[in-house]
């Protein structure tokens, strides 16, 4: 006992480098010491698997249909023939009125590696039911600290092109079962390669991020019958996100050259060489842990035959407990594209008519967190005045975002809904 | 009768910890010596910050703790699904990892006593003499 008394004594003192070997000690000092040495070496060995790298993920699963039972009409003769002809509805391309389990379901992991005290790598893996789970890159980069508060990023990144966008798989991280397509269908791209370099700061009690970055993509798209590849170039762009206590607030603005052949299909008159193109965002949150509300306007200004499109939405819930009731109303509309009309070019302007959207929703959803971590959502959207007619654009899209033929016919029933349930996890 | 102490010290003990004041506290030889709610909003936000122009970073308590829930509550004004959501949103942007948790009351103590640059918060009845409460809540 005394062997032992006194060997613990030497390793605390040893250990703490205390100098002074004749300061008497207690037991209960010396277990004290000892359990501080255990708790910072059990720490240290912590901090060099735990701290330097982190595996994160989400994942959700969930089902959709809408409720068109209605098959797109066959068309006119000839070059007005609906190339969907007797196939049903397709919600942004997808969703029928068949339900399914694939458009929403999602899985994402992500791995942080600490490199040293100022580097880090951050890799993110998405797998979408809808590609069939091929697993792509959302997010790879490499992130250096030039000081504490001013971060350099390079390799691939999500695009900041709305609120949520950079989020915009994390279905645990928003009320919604499915964002508002009024803004989220607008870019048709999600991801860039290149750099960012974002600068945290204060002024008061609000907290600022202001980012800047610059890339390219290239983007494959399989809309039109052959596969057109849109590449964006000198893709540039600045935000800033804002918090005030339960207020917090986005600005953006982007700016990219665009260029695609679209020669495969016939179509070279409508091939793109470096078309400009920039959008912009705005959107204001509140939330003080019951009421929600949440705002965000955003519009994409392309100066080709894709049509210029913006998109808007206003939400509020309230959190009862674990429930969350929740509505959204929101718009979206293509607008002013008479210098495409006007350009004496009838496959532009075809291509314009059948791109153009205007639609508006009413979304009611419910929200019921299960557990920390775990959420379950149910959501209808119901859509109206997808009516391209007041545009005075004979022969546009009247379907909103049910189709992009202008030749379907429209929508019979008045009160066109999609239906979403979606179960979240993050771990 | 060892039980039976066990007992009576829980159900002495148990209600002064549930009910207890939390506090804000850093090592006493920190040069911090206050911190605004504002300020304590900031840093376990942000998962680290500035406070009187020294760089703190926070330690919290495991998750599913009472003292936990109430802190975040009562200085953030969120519930433990209100924080995975907006950690959710930090982690998977590259924003920013939440806090790191120790595994408890007495691990906070002697982390906070051993590293002047961490922020944590206790029980008010567990602050030792190593540290200096900068924030009482409630």
């Amino acid at each position: 006992m005394r062997n032992r008394r006194y060997w613990l004594g030497a390793l605390a003192l040893t250990a703490s480098g205390a100098v002074c070997a004749d300061q008497a000690l207690t037991m209960e000092e010396l277990d004290r010491r000892l359990a501080s040495l255990e708790e910072s070496s059990a720490s240290s060995a912590a901090s060099s698997v735990s701290d330097r790298i982190s595996i994160n993920g989400f994942i959700t699963y969930g089902v959709t249909r809408h409720n068109v039972h209605q098959n797109q009409g066959p068309g006119g003769p000839g070059p007005l023939a609906n190339p969907s002809a007797g196939e049903p509805f397709f919600y942004r391309e997808r969703t029928t009125d068949d339900i399914s389990h694939r458009e929403l379901s999602r899985v994402g992991v992500q791995i942080n590696a600490e490199i040293n005290e100022r580097t880090k790598a951050v890799m993110q893996i998405l797998a979408r039911g809808r590609d069939n789970y091929d697993a792509e890159a959302q997010w790879a980069y490499i992130d250096y600290a030039i000081t504490p508060s001013l971060h350099w990023r390079g390799g691939r990144l999500m695009l900041p092109n709305s609120m949520h966008s950079q989020y915009l798989n994390v279905g645990y991280a928003y009320h919604w079962a499915a964002l508002p397509s009024e803004v989220y269908d607008i870019v048709p791209f999600d991801t860039m390669d290149g750099m960012d370099l974002t600068w945290s700061f204060r002024t008061g009690n609000i907290s600022h991020d202001l980012s800047a970055f610059y890339g390219s993509l290239d983007v494959p798209d399989n809309t039109l019958p052959f596969t057109v590849v849109y590449e964006g170039r000198n893709y540039t762009g600045i935000n800033l996100r804002s918090r005030w206590n339960d207020f917090s607030t986005w600005l953006s603005y982007s700016h990219s050259e665009l260029s695609a052949d679209l020669s495969a299909g016939g179509l070279a008159s409508a091939s793109l060489d470096g078309v400009p193109i920039h959008g912009n965002s705005v959107g204001v949150q509140y939330d003080n842990g019951s009421l929600v509300f949440m705002a965000e306007r955003s519009s994409l200004v392309p100066h080709a035959w894709f049509p210029e499109r913006w998109g808007g939405y206003v939400t509020s819930g309230y959190r009862f407990g674990k429930w969350m009731p929740h509505v959204t109303w929101g718009a979206t509309n293509s607008h002013d594209n008479s210098a495409v009309f006007s350009s004496g070019n009838p496959v532009n302007a075809s291509l314009t008519q059948a791109n153009m959207v205007r639609s508006k929703s009413w979304t009611l959803g419910l929200r019921y967190d299960i557990a920390p971590g775990v959420d379950v959502k149910l959501e209808a959207q119901q859509f109206y005045d997808m009516s391209n007619d007041k545009l005075l654009e004979t022969g546009s899209n009247v379907n909103g975002m049910f189709t992009t033929s202008t030749s379907a016919g429209a929508i019979e029933r008045d009160d066109p809904t999609v239906y979403r349930i979606t179960v979240d996890a993050v771990f | 009768m060892k039980k039976l102490q066990w007992l009576a010290s829980l159900i002495l003990f148990l209600p002064m910890v549930v009910m207890a004041d939390i506090v804000v506290v850093v090592d006493k030889d920190s040069p911090i010596t206050s911190i605004s709610q504002n300020q304590i909003r900031q840093v376990y936000l942000e998962g680290g910050g500035k406070v009187d122009g020294v760089y703190v970073k926070p330690l919290d308590l495991p998750e599913q703790d009472k003292l936990r829930d109430r802190f975040y509550q009562d200085t953030v004004g969120k519930t433990p699904a209100q924080m995975k959501s907006y950690w959710a949103r930090m982690i998977f942007t590259g924003r920013g990892v939440p806090p790191r948790s120790v595994s408890g009351v007495s691990a906070m103590k002697v982390m906070l006593e051993n590293n002047p640059e961490l922020i944590g918060y206790l029980p008010a009845n567990q602050v030792s003499g190593n540290l200096r409460v900068l924030h009482q809540i409630r």
